[in-house]
C-alpha cells in the first residue's frame, strides 16, 4: 500500500517537482511550499499521513522504485512513473481505497484520538475485571490524564459503557472492509489479550511495516469521518475537543497570522511594515489563504477579466508551470497573480 | 510506628517479606548504611520503595537502567502512588523545571547517574530532606564490576556533598573482590553488609557442544519439538533474533514467537513485553535489552544461543528461569570460535588505542599559548568514532587530571602526556581484566566439574544442592525433563469475537 500511494503521488506531480516534496507531503512539513504542492496537486488527502516516516527510509523505498524501474527522473531531476509502474497503479486502482485519506483535516488528531480510544478499552476492560494493576500501552501523560478525567464519569458503570462502546465500535467496523476491520481490532490490547506490534501485523499480513501503518492509519480517519457523519454520542466523547482543529483553514502558522492582520483591515504592504517581513513572504500568504479559504476575495489583487484571462492560459497549458504560463501571458501578469489564480482556479476545478 | 509486615500488606498486598528484605529495611530505616546483595528477582525494590513510603522526607535513588527508571515508576503509580519521578536526560527542559520545583514533594526520586554532575540538580538536593539515597546497581562502582561506570565514582563525592544521608547500595551480582571494591570506593560509609546467596537450586545447567553454528538451529527446533513451555532464548546480535524467530516460526505453526532488541520502536517493545507476561508468546529471541524489570515468574527454559561476556551477565540472564521456584532449565549452546563474539563485544566497549594517540595530539594541536580553548566533545564522538560511554571514559580522564573544564573548555595543557599514559594503562589493564573475565566464562563452559558448583564458587562459599536436576556433569539428560507444558494460546481470527472478548471480557461465550 505504501508504495502505491508514493506512486501515486508521483503521478499526481506530472513530472514537475522532485521526489523530496512528496516525503514533505506525507510527513506533514508545515511550509508554505509543501502545502501549496498538496492543494496544487490534490494531495491533500496525504498530508501528514506518515509524520514519523524518516527521510532514510522514504529513500529506500523510492530507491527500489527506481530500481525496480516503475518510477524515473527526467532530465530536470524530476520525477515520474513508468509504463510498469502506471500498470501497477491501473491493476490496484480502488484497491487501498486510499481515497479515504484525509490528511489535511485529521492529521493533526488522529494520535491523539486513537491513543485516546485505546488506552480507554485497556484501562476500562482491566478494571472491570477488577485487575487495577497493568502496564499502559500509551505513554503520554496527557492522555492518561484524559482518560483518567474520563473514567471519573464512566466508572460508576463501567460494564454499560464497555458494551455501549462495543456496539458502536462494531456497527463502525462492519461498515468497513473485513481485512481493515481484522487489523484494527487484533492492534487492540484488553484485558488479558494484548495487542500484536506493527511487526507482528506485518508478519500476520505479508506486508511491510509501512504498509500496515498506512492501513491503520487510513482505517483511523475512516473512523473519524465515520464518527463526524453519524455521532454517535459514546465515540464524539473522544475527540469532541479536537473537532475543532479539524476544520481549521490549512494554513501555516505565518499565513495565518498575516490573515488575523488582513481581516482587520490591513494590506499587503501594510503587514510587510508590521511584520517586517519581505513582500514576496506576504504574497505567499495571500495564495495560502486563497487555497484555504475559498471566501477569499481576491478582486483586490486581480480583476475579472484578468482573472479569466489567466485562467484560460492555465487551462490551455494543462501544466503547471509558472515560467511557460507567464511567458504565455507575454509577460503581463507577475508570478503573484498567476499563483494566486491558480490557487482559486483549483479551487473551481474540484 | 506499625510492623513492617502490616505496612507491607497495607502498600504492596504482599504478607510476608521475601529472604532478606525485612533486615535490610529495618536496618536502613533505622539510619544504619547497608550493602546488600540480593539474587536477580528476590524484590530489590521493595527494600527502597517501603521505606519512601514510611520515612518522612525524600527517597533518591541513583540508577543506570532508563528502563528501570521507566518502569518502577509505572508500577508505583500504578498502585496509586503518584508522587513518584525519575531524573534523567530524556526529560524535556520543562519537565526538568517542575520536578526539580517540587522536587521536595515527592517521596520516591529516580535519578540517572549523570544527573549528579548537573549544578543545578545537586544544589537542589542539598536543600531538601533525603531519608534515604539509594545506589541501586552498585557493582557499578567497581572498577571490577562487569558495567562500571565512570560516573558512579563521583558518588563519594554528592555522599560528602549531601552530608551523609543514609545510604543503601544494593547490586544483584558482586564478587567478594567487588563488594570490597564498593566498600573502598565509598571508604567514608561505615557499611552493614547483607550478603545473600545468589545461586538458584531450581534451575538445572547443561551446556551443549555443536560442531557448527548452523546446528544449533537444529538444536533449538528438536528442543521446541519436545518442550512447549515459557522459553526466552539469548543473542548477542539483533539479526540473529530476527532470523531464528523466523526459522522458529516457520518450523512450528501452533508456537506464538518474537523478536525482541533494541531497535524496536517503544510501543512494540511494550507490547510484546505484556504479549509474553500474558502467556501469548511461548519463545522469545531476544538481546539482553529485554529483561529489564520483566517479571515473569514461570519462565521454564533459557537457552543462550549466544555466550554474554561474562559469568555475571550469565547468571543474570539465566536467573530469569524459574521465579516461581519450580524446575527450570538453562541451555548454553556453544560451537567452536564462539569466544570470537564476546571478544569483539569486549573490545568495542573500550576506545581503541590508536584514537585516544589521534584525539590527544588533536588537544595537543590545539593552542599552545593561549589557556582557554572552547572545544565540543561532541565533535570528537564523531571523528574518533566513540561510543557514548567510550567519550564519558575519556572526559572522566581529562577532568581528573585538569585539561578539560565544563565539558567545553581545555584549560591546560601541562599534564597532557601523563593523562595518555595513565588512559592507556588503564585501557589495557580493563581490557586484560575484561579478557580475563571472559575466560572465566570459557572455562565453565569447559569445565569436567559440576557446573552448579563452578558457576558459583566465585560469589560464595556455600552452594546448596539442587533441589531437583543439577547439571549435565551431574548425569542430567534433557530427556528426563518433564515440566508442565503450555496451553498454546490460539488468537481467534475473527474480528467480532475479538473485539467483544477486548471490550466486553465479563461477557461469556457460552
Amino acid at each position: 500500500m505504501f508504495t502505491f500511494i508514493i506512486l501515486f503521488c508521483v503521478e499526481r506531480l506530472k513530472c514537475q517537482r522532485s521526489i523530496a516534496s512528496i516525503y514533505h507531503i506525507l510527513q506533514g512539513k508545515r511550509a508554505a511550499q509543501t502545502i501549496q504542492d498538496a492543494n496544487l496537486y490534490q494531495l491533500t488527502g496525504f498530508f501528514s499521513i506518515y509524520s514519523k516516516l524518516r527521510r532514510s527510509q522514504f529513500d529506500q523505498v523510492t530507491n527500489q522504485l527506481l530500481q525496480s524501474g516503475w518510477i524515473a527522473f527526467d532530465r530536470n531531476n524530476y520525477v515520474y512513473v513508468t509504463e510498469v509502474g502506471k500498470q501497477f497503479l491501473i491493476n490496484h486502482q480502488g484497491h487501498f481505497q486510499i481515497e479515504y485519506f484525509d490528511g489535511v483535516r485529521y492529521a493533526k488528531i488522529v494520535d491523539v484520538f486513537i491513543k485516546r480510544f485505546s488506552l480507554t478499552v485497556q484501562t476500562y476492560s482491566n478494571v472491570v475485571m477488577d485487575r487495577r494493576t497493568f502496564m499502559t500501552i500509551v505513554d503520554d501523560d496527557a492522555e492518561k490524564q484524559w482518560v483518567k478525567r474520563h473514567y471519573q464519569m464512566a466508572q460508576n458503570d463501567l460494564e454499560s459503557f464497555l458494551v455501549d462502546l462495543h456496539e458502536s465500535t462494531k456497527a463502525f467496523l462492519k461498515s468497513i472492509d473485513h481485512s481493515s476491520a481484522q487489523l484494527f481490532v487484533d492492534r487492540l490490547t484488553g484485558y488479558q489479550q494484548v495487542g500484536l506490534s506493527v511487526q507482528q501485523l506485518a508478519r500476520k499480513n505479508n506486508a511491510s511495516e509501512h504498509d500496515i501503518k498506512m492501513m491503520l492509519t487510513l482505517t483511523y480517519h475512516r473512523f473519524l469521518q465515520y464518527i463526524e457523519d453519524r455521532r454517535p454520542p459514546i465515540l464524539l466523547s473522544f475527540v469532541n475537543d479536537q473537532l475543532s482543529l479539524v476544520n481549521q483553514h490549512f494554513m501555516t502558522n505565518s499565513a495565518r497570522k498575516t490573515y488575523q492582520l488582513m481581516c482587520k483591515g490591513l494590506t499587503i504592504d501594510d503587514v510587510v511594515t508590521v511584520r517586517q517581513l519581505k513582500r514576496s513572504t506576504i504574497e505567499d500568504h495571500v495564495v495560502e489563504m486563497a487555497y484555504a479559504l475559498p471566501e477569499l476575495n481576491i478582486e483586490t489583487y486581480i480583476s475579472d477579466t484578468e482573472f479569466n484571462k489567466i485562467a484560460k492560459a492555465i487551462q490551455l497549458n494543462d501544466n503547471r508551470k509558472l515560467s511557460l504560463i507567464k511567458a504565455y501571458l507575454n509577460d503581463e501578469f507577475n508570478y503573484f497573480q498567476i499563483r494566486l489564480v491558480m490557487a482559486r482556479y483549483q479551487i473551481k476545478v474540484n | 510506628m506499625e510492623n513492617l509486615e502490616i505496612s507491607l500488606d497495607r502498600y504492596f498486598g504482599y504478607k510476608t517479606f521475601r529472604k532478606g528484605q525485612k533486615e535490610i529495611i529495618s536496618d536502613v530505616m533505622d539510619g544504619q548504611h547497608v550493602l546488600a546483595t540480593l539474587p536477580t528477582g528476590a524484590g530489590k525494590s521493595i527494600c527502597y520503595q517501603l521505606p519512601a513510603l514510611l520515612l518522612k522526607g525524600v527517597v533518591i535513588v541513583v540508577t543506570p537502567l532508563l528502563s528501570l527508571m521507566e518502569d518502577q515508576v509505572k508500577q508505583m503509580k500504578q498502585r496509586g502512588y503518584s508522587y513518584v519521578t525519575s531524573l534523567n536526560s530524556f526529560n524535556t527542559e520543562q519537565e526538568r523545571l517542575t520536578i526539580m520545583r517540587n522536587l521536595h514533594k515527592y517521596k520516591l526520586v529516580f535519578l540517572s547517574p549523570e544527573m549528579l554532575q548537573n549544578q543545578n540538580v545537586l544544589r537542589k538536593l542539598v536543600l531538601i530532606d533525603i531519608s534515604l539515597f539509594v545506589i541501586d546497581e552498585a557493582h557499578c562502582i567497581s572498577q571490577w564490576g562487569h558495567e562500571f561506570r565512570p560516573d558512579y565514582l563521583k558518588l563519594n563525592n554528592v555522599i560528602d556533598h549531601l552530608n551523609y544521608p543514609t545510604i543503601l547500595a544494593l547490586t544483584a551480582t558482586a564478587t567478594p573482590d567487588v563488594q570490597k571494591d564498593i566498600i573502598t570506593q565509598l571508604s567514608s560509609v561505615p557499611f552493614n553488609k547483607h550478603i545473600y546467596p545468589i545461586d538458584r537450586d531450581n534451575i538445572t545447567l547443561l551446556v551443549k557442544q555443536v560442531d557448527h553454528h548452523h546446528e544449533k538451529d537444529q538444536y533449538i527446533i528438536s528442543v521446541l519439538e519436545h518442550y512447549n513451555v515459557p522459553t526466552m532464548i539469548y543473542f548477542s546480535s539483533k539479526k540473529e533474533t530476527e532470523r531464528v524467530a523466523l526459522i522458529i516460526t516457520q518450523r512450528f505453526d501452533q508456537l506464538n514467537v518474537a523478536y525482541y532488541h533494541g531497535d524496536l520502536d517503544t510501543s512494540d517493545r511494550l507490547l510484546i513485553q505484556q504479549q509474553f507476561m500474558e502467556n501469548q508468546l511461548d519463545v522469545i529471541c531476544c538481546t539482553s535489552a529485554f529483561g529489564m524489570g520483566i517479571n515473569k515468574s514461570d519462565i521454564r527454559l533459557i537457552i543462550h544461543y549466544h555466550i554474554p561476556t561474562q559469568l555475571e551477565s550469565f547468571i543474570q540472564e539465566m536467573g530469569r528461569a524459574g521465579r516461581d521456584q519450580l524446575e527450570s532449565v538453562s541451555i548454553t549452546l556453544v560451537s567452536p570460535n564462539d569466544h570470537q563474539i564476546p571478544q569483539r563485544l569486549i573490545e568495542s566497549e573500550l576506545p581503541s588505542l590508536e584514537s585516544i594517540k589521534m584525539l590527544w595530539s588533536e588537544i595537543e594541536s590545539l593552542s599552545q599559548n593561549e589557556l582557554t580553548v572552547e572545544v565540543d566533545p561532541n565533535e570528537w564522538a564523531l571523528s574518533y568514532n566513540f561510543s557514548e560511554v567510550h567519550l564519558r571514559f575519556i572526559k572522566n580522564f581529562l577532568e581528573a587530571y585538569g585539561i578539560l573544564k565544563y565539558n567545553k573548555y581545555i584549560v591546560s595543557h601541562s599534564s597532557l602526556y601523563e593523562a595518555k599514559i595513565a588512559i592507556i594503562n588503564k585501557i589495557n589493564e580493563r581490557s586484560r581484566y575484561k579478557k580475563h573475565k571472559l575466560n572465566e566464562l570459557l572455562n565453565w563452559l569447559t569445565t569436567s566439574g559440576c557446573r552448579r558448583q563452578r558457576l558459583y564458587s566465585k560469589f560464595q562459599s556455600q552452594i546448596s544442592p539442587a533441589k531437583y536436576q543439577c547439571c549435565d556433569h551431574c548425569g542430567f539428560d534433557l530427556s528426563q525433563w518433564q515440566p508442565l507444558q503450555s496451553n498454546n494460546h490460539q488468537r481467534v481470527n475473527d474480528y467480532l469475537s475479538q473485539l467483544k472478548s477486548v471490550m466486553m471480557p465479563f461477557y461469556e461465550d457460552e
